[in-house]
């Protein structure tokens, strides 16, 4: 039988992140022209890839209609210049849309059926406010099939406070204050930099250019976030600053079959070990990661103890230290989201799992002695979703 | 000085091309400023330049080459 090609994740690059809403960098921006920008910027930074090479385009977007709307990945791949032959698609699956675009695309490449794609997302959710325009169906709430406030987030990570009480309050701003100081020592170091496309954006003072995520709070403390108020229920625990803001951004990657890498010339970062997808109940969504990840972990062969670097979305602190614990890892892991997370950097809801494989790659260049990392995060309507990589700058393990 | 005053007045309904300018930190460090053309419309009016936009341009082009200059002679080695 003929073997299966190893997928690898050639690169990846993405805007910077801006706040969402009027007072953001991007307010005056498109969503569709913040994906394609990245791609275009990814293209460029890939001048071997020929263009007519490319076998299909997948673009995420949780809203899929206005200036995030006619099929995104076809519409989006003209507009970066990408020949008319080079089809396009669309995918959903709220905050992993970027993330199942790598899977999806990375299916088709095992199969045989691809030797490259495009695969990425975007979210402008100053343009797009969560939950806008959808209409549940009534069932949901009239046959109890799910509480009728699981569609808000905040209420999901306000029950993870609950069903766990040894997730306090004082561990998830912990948690959030490491979040934004890694990530002020990670640009400090330029770490991030280097895999921003600058985006041209304007404003009453002319035109600009966008070079840094937008939603830093470096100067957090303990006592700050002790006083802010809770977001989403009276008494409440979860703040908007131990939550990921809303934010406008897009990622976007290369995703190859070696050999097609190999033959092109094109460098590899990553290779795909494993990825899987699962279920929970919406009203704790996340905790989604930690049945996706087992799983993931079930079809590579490996355990937890395998994984040498995470990249977790941070949706809410609570949400991140629910699978800390269950997999017996601490708040406070170096190995965990070394250079901050979602929380500082913003979650652009469908572009953020090629964010997280972005800052990993980087993260693997620098770990020559760690092997598998892992990327993973949970989604809106209780699910959960993960990839586990391997580091081709492994050389062999050394004492830390 | 030149006296423009003539070539300015010479279209009262010139659509002006504005210059602005903005700060923009490089990976570097350094601060580079990007002036930008903007007359204010969309595709179907695309910028024309006129006396009072190069005029507006030109007076930019000046203060900035000054703030150049004093960053140059305080910059540290
Ligand atoms: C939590 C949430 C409701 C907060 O929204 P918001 O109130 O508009 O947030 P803001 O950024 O305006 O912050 C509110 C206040 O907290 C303050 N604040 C936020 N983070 C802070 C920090 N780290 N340190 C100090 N102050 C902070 C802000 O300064 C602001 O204060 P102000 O009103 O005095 O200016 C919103 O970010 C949210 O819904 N997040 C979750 C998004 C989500 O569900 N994503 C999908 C996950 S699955």
């Amino acid at each position: 039988m003929a073997q299966t090609p190893d997928v690898v994740f050639v690169d990846g690059v993405r805007t910077p992140f801006g706040r969402a809403g009027e007072k953001g960098q991007y307010w005056r921006t498109r969503g569709d022209d913040l994906i394609v920008k990245a791609m275009i910027g990814l293209l460029e930074r890939n001048p071997n890839l020929p263009k007519d090479r490319v076998d299909d385009v997948a673009i995420a977007a949780t809203s899929q209609t206005g200036d995030q709307g006619p099929t995104i990945g076809r519409s989006a791949g003209i507009l970066a210049g990408l020949p008319l032959s080079v089809p396009g698609y669309a995918l959903d699956r709220m905050c992993a849309g970027a993330m199942t675009t790598v899977t999806t695309i990375a299916g088709a490449i095992a199969f045989g059926a691809y030797d490259i794609g495009i695969a990425g997302g975007v979210e402008h959710m100053g343009h797009h406010p969560m939950g806008q325009g959808i209409d549940p169906n009534p069932r949901f709430v009239a046959e109890n099939l799910v509480a009728a406030d699981a569609l808000n987030m905040g209420n999901t990570a306000e029950r993870l406070h609950d069903r766990f009480p040894q997730l306090t309050k004082e561990r998830a701003d912990h948690y959030a204050m490491r979040s934004q100081q890694k990530l002020e020592v990670a640009y400090q170091a330029g770490r991030i930099q280097p895999d921003l496309i600058p985006v041209a954006i304007q404003s009453d003072e002319g035109w600009g250019l966008a070079t840094e995520d937008q939603g830093r709070r470096p100067e957090t403390t303990m006592e700050t976030l002790a006083g802010l108020k809770p977001s989403f229920r009276p008494h409440g625990r979860v703040t908007a600053g131990n939550s990921s803001p809303l934010t406008d951004g897009a990622t976007v990657s290369l995703i190859a079959s070696a050999d097609t890498a190999r033959e092109l010339n094109l460098g590899v970062k990553m290779r795909m070990v494993s990825f899987a997808f699962a279920g929970v109940e919406p009203e704790v969504m996340g905790i989604g990661p930690i049945p996706s990840t087992e799983k993931a972990l079930r079809k590579a062969g490996l355990t937890i103890g395998d994984i040498g670097l995470f990249e977790l979305n941070e949706a809410f602190a609570v949400q991140v230290l629910s699978f800390l614990d269950h997999f017996g890892i601490d708040d406070d892991d170096p190995r965990v989201n070394l250079w901050g997370g979602a929380i500082a950097i913003g979650h652009p809801l469908a572009s953020s799992g090629v964010r997280l494989m972005i800052q990993l790659a980087r993260q693997f260049e620098e770990h020559p002695e760690v092997r598998y990392g892992l990327t993973a995060m949970c989604v809106g309507l209780g699910q959960g979703g993960s990839v586990i990589w391997e580091n081709p700058h492994y050389r062999g393990r050394s004492k830390r | 000085m030149t006296d423009f005053s003539k070539l300015l007045a010479l279209d009262p309904d010139e659509v002006v091309t504005h210059s602005f300018v903005r700060d923009i930190r490089l990976p570097s460090g350094k601060t580079l400023a990007l002036i930008t053309l903007d007359n204010g419309k969309d595709y179907t009016r695309p910028n024309t330049l006129g006396p009072n936009t190069l005029h507006e341009l030109s007076g930019v082009l000046d203060r900035l080459a000054a703030r150049g200059r004093r960053r140059r002679s305080t910059a540290s080695p």
